[in-house]
């Protein structure tokens, strides 16, 4: 077997994995449940995630979190201005998280499930989206490198904490995302431009 | 409140204050119940009728008492804040140090980072800066409209978990001087901004 074909055997399990959770939760999934909905015999799948259950189910958190971040990016990618990638973002990103039936299970029934992902990947993902949106800045007339860092770092924090939690903005409404990226976010930034 | 109510506050207290030495010195996981009431010098029997519903329940008056005093500590920061600029810099300032250097809280960081995770995330980080947000407000709202200084509290709280979940670079909210940096390039101009668009 190929390593692409290792790595599409893989996303079918834990597309089966999803599937399976969907349809009957997270403790009521067996790994004969996963086989049904990825058809795979119960081999294929333990010789893809030897730990079983567990592994399966970290895996599925794993893969989900990647796609969704990819998801975003594409969502974002022919933003042509700074506020646009910003207030798209928020508004994609809410609304993909608050769709995304699976995660929405997750943290009814076992939020914990999250953890070692979370714990694995969230550093990396705020630098990340630093990265992302630094091009964006550069646009936008910060010309000093560091600013951009600086900048960049700051939204990328802002936006992974408002995506996941939005507090008192209503995300879903385009007016109330415009004045959050216009004043609270934005606002440090106008003044440092020439 | 009758002698046998206060009698009963204090058994709580002293098995809230117990519950937060377990967690600091051997984690979550490893804490019971017969450890808390030893740890409190209390029986397990008066420690089931202070706390009917036994360990959940303690670790959740230990988080409550835990919130509330940080709340304090960030209230008593800004309230004597001569500017907006000052109360920004002494409440994010105040509550970082504080988290930082919060035994139990490194404990579980450390070892089951999960337990303290799941107050920072989704829903709960939502009750989090909620409960962050509306202590901070009071003391903000010397500075401009009620409404507005909610949504800086917000803003605050949000940095302060933001920023000590994913350190940067930088901005080391234990150190003054970097938080200044922060208020000034970010902070301030935003919620200067959002005040004068909120009215």
């Amino acid at each position: 077997m190929t390593a692409a074909q290792r790595v599409e055997v893989r996303e079918r399990i834990l597309e089966g994995t999803n599937r399976a959770i969907c349809a009957a939760g997270v403790r009521r999934t067996s790994v004969e449940d996963i086989a049904r909905e990825s058809g795979c015999s119960r081999a294929t799948i333990y010789r893809h995630f030897p730990g079983g259950r567990d592994e399966l189910l970290d895996a599925l958190v794993t893969f989900e979190h990647q796609r969704f971040f990819l998801r975003l990016s594409h969502a974002v990618e022919d933003a042509t201005t700074l506020e646009e990638v910003m207030e798209r973002g928020l508004m994609v990103a809410h609304r993909a998280l608050a769709e995304l039936e699976v995660l929405q299970i997750v943290l009814r029934e076992q939020p914990e499930l999250l953890e070692p992902t979370l714990v694995r990947a969230s550093q990396p993902t705020v630098e990340l989206v630093a990265d992302f949106l630094a091009p964006f800045l550069s646009a936008h007339g910060v010309a000093d490198a560091d600013l951009v860092a600086a900048h960049a770092g700051y939204l990328s924090h802002m936006v992974l904490s408002y995506m996941s939690a939005p507090g008192r903005w209503d995300l879903t409404d385009p007016a109330q995302v415009s004045r959050l990226v216009r004043c609270e976010l934005l606002a440090g930034l106008e003044a440092s431009r020439p | 409140m009758t002698a046998d109510e206060a009698l009963a506050a204090s058994t709580r207290d002293r098995v809230v204050v117990a519950a937060l030495r377990c967690l600091a010195s051997q984690g979550l996981r490893r804490t019971t119940v017969d450890d808390i009431a030893s740890d409190a010098g209390v029986s397990r029997a008066t420690l089931y009728r202070a706390f009917p519903g036994g360990r959940d329940t303690i670790l959740a008056a230990v988080v409550d008492a835990e919130l509330a005093r940080l709340l304090a500590l960030v209230a008593g920061a800004i309230e004597t804040a001569p500017d907006l600029r000052a109360a920004l810099i002494e409440g994010i300032h105040a509550a970082a140090m504080w988290l930082s250097n919060h035994e139990a809280l490194e404990r579980l960081m450390f070892d089951e980072p999960a337990v303290v995770l799941t107050h920072v995330e989704f829903e709960q980080l939502d009750r989090t800066l909620e409960a962050m947000s509306v202590a901070a407000a009071p003391s903000l709202a010397l500075f401009m409209s009620p409404l507005a200084a909610e949504r800086a509290g917000e803003l605050a709280s949000r940095i302060v978990i933001s920023y000590l979940l994913f350190p940067a670079d930088g901005v080391d909210l234990e150190d003054r001087a970097q938080v200044a940096v922060l208020v000034d390039r970010h902070v301030l101009p935003g919620v200067v901004a959002l005040a004068a668009d909120m009215g």
